[in-house]
């Protein structure tokens, strides 16, 4: 005869036993369905992933077509615009009546903005193809930027009789890790833009360094923006006209702002006239 | 009924009456007794496990599931121990009974389908609690109101009415003086 204890504990043991023996079956069958079911949220999300990146697809190469479209748009439209300014080159140099000679100039300015605009179109396309235009990623050095700056500018200053003053106050050497074509683009904006409003000259430009930040400040003595946050919206409207008359350069300002490592600001004086200033980090 | 449940009833009675009382107990009651707290169980067997004791002790099942419940207690919060701030105040964990414990006992187990505990709190030192229940246990839900007061040892009193439709009950609790 087994001793009763003896018996009670195998009890207890045997109940303990199946106890955890189902404890575990409920565990794995648990532990199985958590599997099946992550199983299927993968199916489910490479599916998604699959829809997705379809769809990303299909996006993708309509922008893409737009932005090809919209830059042989302005490809092929410059070429018959030369066409045009080099037949009213021909033409000013033919008439010698005075209001003919006063519509050739005319002609002249209304093809020559035309021909700026569609550059700024090709350009800002460019820009939207993740700023392809710049192949070059290479540093800028600040003295090339002066004399640019200088090449470029100083003569079309003179044609709108203003004066470009270039001042170049960094020591030699000085870089910033933004790459010559962008920042070059950006400046052609905001010079062009001030040398159109300068009320009468000069129209002044300074490359500054302090404290390891560039500062490039483009002065003018025209009218400013009446509101300088409306810079920061293309909808409002600008009764200073300012804004307006960056047409196609407002955005394009922005678009080479954000893709540059650069800040813009402006400042209108009391006693008229306005700065930009674009700052960037220096390097070296 | 989840197996909590049955391991909190083993325990008490095991604390209360020894390991021998519960083995005679599952014989009586003519139930295996081997419960994992993962598991779930016929209620039947938690009835046919309060009726052994009846028969055995001749004590009645309301007042045997009041003791049970104030001793499984300490059990069940064992099961939720982050839900619960030993050092907080009796009457906030009865109130979380409803919207957080029991909550989240259905979480863990979609099947549970423990008992609507709705709280009142009429004034600082009165909670009125309103069980309902399909499984018809109001004195289980008095002996664990009773086993909070012991745990958080702010000791409380309970007043018992049954509802006027017999399917839900209301405990006054007050913190005893
Ligand atoms: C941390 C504490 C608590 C936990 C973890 C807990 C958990 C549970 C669980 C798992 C069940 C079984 C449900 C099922 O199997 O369908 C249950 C039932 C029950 N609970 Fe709670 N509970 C707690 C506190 C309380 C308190 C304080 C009361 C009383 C006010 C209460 C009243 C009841 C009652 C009476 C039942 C039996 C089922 C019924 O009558 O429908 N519980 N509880």
């Amino acid at each position: 005869m087994t001793d009763p204890t003896v018996a009670r504990l195998e009890r207890r043991l045997a109940r303990e036993r199946s106890a955890r023996v189902e404890a575990e079956r409920i565990a794995e069958r648990g532990m199985r369905e958590l599997y099946l079911a992550n199983q299927d949220l993968d199916l489910l999300v490479a599916a998604r992933t699959r829809d997705l990146e379809h769809e990303r697809f299909v996006a993708q190469q309509a922008s893409q077509s737009r932005s090809q479209f919209l830059a042989a748009l302005s490809r092929q439209v410059r070429s018959p615009l030369n066409g045009v300014l080099g037949t009213l080159e021909l033409l000013e140099g033919q008439v010698t009546n005075d209001q003919a000679q006063a519509w050739v100039t005319s002609a002249t300015r209304s093809a020559e903005d035309l021909l700026r605009l569609f550059s700024r179109l090709l350009l800002f396309v460019q820009l939207d193809d993740d700023g392809a235009t710049d192949a070059d990623n290479s540093p800028t050095e600040l003295d090339k930027v002066g004399t640019q700056v200088r090449e470029r500018w100083a003569r079309p200053a003179i044609t709108h009789g203003k004066l470009l003053i270039v001042d170049d106050l960094t020591a030699p050497g000085t870089a910033v890790s933004e790459p010559p074509g962008r920042l070059g683009h950006l400046l052609d904006e905001l010079i062009e833009n001030a040398i159109v409003h300068a009320d009468p000259g000069p129209v002044r430009v300074e490359l500054r360094e302090a404290d390891g930040e560039v500062t490039i400040e483009v002065t003018d003595d025209g009218p400013g923006i009446a509101d300088v946050d409306q810079l920061l919206d293309p909808s409002i409207d600008d009764p200073s006209g300012r804004l307006q008359s960056l047409g196609m350069g407002y955005p394009l300002i922005r678009r080479l702002t954000d893709q540059l490592n650069a800040t813009v600001a402006i400042d209108v004086a009391a006693t008229g006239g306005t700065t930009v200033r674009v700052t960037l980090a220096a390097i070296g | 009924m989840k197996g909590i449940i049955f391991n909190a009833v083993e325990e008490a009675v095991t604390e209360l009456h020894g390991a021998d009382t519960w083995d005679d107990l599952l014989d009586h009651a003519g139930v295996d007794g081997s419960y994992t707290a993962l598991g779930t169980y016929p209620d039947s067997e938690l009835m046919a496990l309060v009726g052994a004791a009846t028969e055995m002790t001749g004590v009645d099942t309301p007042d045997l599931l009041r003791v049970l419940g104030r001793h499984a207690l300490p059990v069940l919060v064992g099961q939720v121990e982050e839900l619960v701030d030993r050092d907080g105040d009796v009457f906030d964990f009865l109130a979380s009974i409803h919207d957080l414990i029991h909550v989240e006992v259905k979480k863990l187990d979609p099947n549970a389908n423990p008992p609507d505990i709705e709280a009142d709190r009429l004034d600082d030192n009165t909670l009125q609690l309103t069980y309902r229940s399909t499984r018809g246990l109001p004195a289980l839900a008095e002996g664990l109101i009773v086993g909070s007061g012991d745990m958080f040892e702010q000791p409380v009193t309970v007043v018992t009415n049954v509802g006027a439709d017999d399917s839900s009950t209301v405990f006054r609790v007050s913190r005893a003086a």
